[in-house]
């Protein structure tokens, strides 16, 4: 019987939803259809816009080094070019982390280096915290720009560059380091990703290039097909160099083991621990409790370096 | 782009100037010959969208902050990102 009335409510409950959505076709339905052969049918706002073709000479890739080579524009309807952008990816960026606990949850403090070979310095870069992040802090010449909160559970930290355009004073230039980026939050520790933006000279600036301003070009003609591809490499978030790194990751709710578990499955696919994986694959067919786990993660510790001995030490530490 | 005006502002001490922002909801928003002007063309295709601006660098001299600021703040969200012209930042937001 209960169940009887939850789908008679559940069939009315449509027929309500039904009702209130303006279209003379399914209210017609309505009308000649008994409750029995209700059918919910769903209606287009719109019409839906078909996906861009692509034309035959239209080629988007990345060359060698890392930049952007799109083929199949054309220069006023008629030659043929091709166009090179290069994007903000030629940062080479290392960061060191370090967790302490405290009565006020954690504290995530990180070194940024970067590294001699990288051909940009860095500009800007954030990380993507999980669970609630109360505060933030840069050393002098930088800043937190902002803690984007838009899509819970994922808090984003922006840490920037703060100084005049002229002023090189602690810029990340290749070869450079600084620390003093901190992280406040009660999540307690795991892998997280972190992206890196690089400078890209500006106009006036010594090695400006006008290469991003032909995609808006009057002159230049591209397929619709050929523009989606191109934002696709040009993104936020593809149009950046992203590494992992320890921050914020588990709320104090998530029990130590699942947390646990959970990192271990994400560092075996990680490229970085390759050199664990079956050590980590034993683990997690163990059916071990939290003090097993952690067990092992300290044998692995033990001979680990990087970041694999960041995650293992917060992994030990903090559960 | 209120967040970003009163965060330019805040680093700065300067006003942040807007060029070229989409109407709310997208649409032409030009005057035509008639009227000094011209019909939307290209290159402000993409400000029929409702989702761009141009921030000048002509009026804004702090370009590395303004460009901070805008990507801290959803204005390379957009597909593409935040492109630079030799004049100006042209930033994509999200619906």
């Amino acid at each position: 019987m209960p169940q009887t009335i939850k789908l008679l409510a559940v069939r009315y409950s449509l027929v309500a939803v039904v009702a209130l959505i303006p279209g003379p076709s399914l209210m017609a339905q309505n009308h000649k259809q008994s409750e029995s052969e209700l059918r919910i049918v769903p209606r287009v706002l719109g019409t839906k816009q078909p996906e861009p073709t692509r034309s035959q000479n239209d080629s988007v890739r990345l060359d060698d080094a890392g930049n952007l080579v799109v083929e199949g524009a054309r220069r006023g309807g008629g030659e043929a070019i091709t166009i090179a952008i290069t994007r903000r990816v030629h940062v080479r960026p290392i960061v060191n982390s370090s967790v302490l606990s405290g009565p006020g949850g954690f504290t995530y403090e990180y070194k940024v280096r970067n590294a001699p070979n990288a051909k940009q310095w860095i500009q800007i870069f954030w990380l993507d915290a999980f669970g609630p992040v109360s505060s933030a802090r840069a050393p002098e010449y930088w800043r937190v720009y902002n803690i984007e909160r838009s899509k819970p559970p994922l808090e984003r930290v922006f840490f920037g560059r703060d100084a005049l355009d002229s002023d090189s004073t602690r810029r990340l230039v290749p070869g450079a380091s600084q620390d003093g980026f901190v992280v406040q939050s009660q999540a307690r520790p795991g892998l997280v990703r972190f992206f890196f933006v690089g400078h890209k000279p500006l106009p006036g600036e010594a090695g400006y290039i006008p290469d991003e301003a032909v995609l808006e070009s009057p002159e230049i003609e591209m397929s619709d097909w050929l523009r989606q591809e191109v934002n696709k490499y040009l993104s936020m978030e593809t149009n950046a160099v992203v590494i992992t790194g320890i921050g914020p990751k588990y709320s104090p709710s998530v029990p130590a083991v699942q947390a646990l578990r959970n990192e271990l499955l994400e560092a075996v696919r990680n490229p970085a621990f390759q050199s664990d994986r079956d050590a980590i694959n034993a683990l997690l067919h163990a059916e071990l409790d939290r003090t097993g786990l952690q067990s092992g993660i300290q044998n692995l510790l033990v001979r680990a370096t990087g970041i694999r001995a960041e995650l293992y030490s917060a992994l030990v530490r903090h559960y | 782009m209120q967040a970003i005006a009163q965060q330019y502002r805040q680093q700065t001490g300067q006003k942040l100037y807007v060029n070229d922002m989409s109407l709310n909801w997208g649409g032409v928003f030009d005057l035509g010959p008639g009227y000094g002007g011209q019909y939307w063309q290209s290159p402000h295709g993409e400000h029929r969208l409702g989702l761009n601006v141009d921030l000048p660098f002509s009026c804004n001299s702090h370009r590395q902050t303004m460009f901070n600021i805008a990507m801290a703040n959803g204005g390379g969200a957009g597909p593409g990102g935040i492109l630079v012209h030799p004049d100006h930042y042209h930033l994509r937001f999200v619906d």
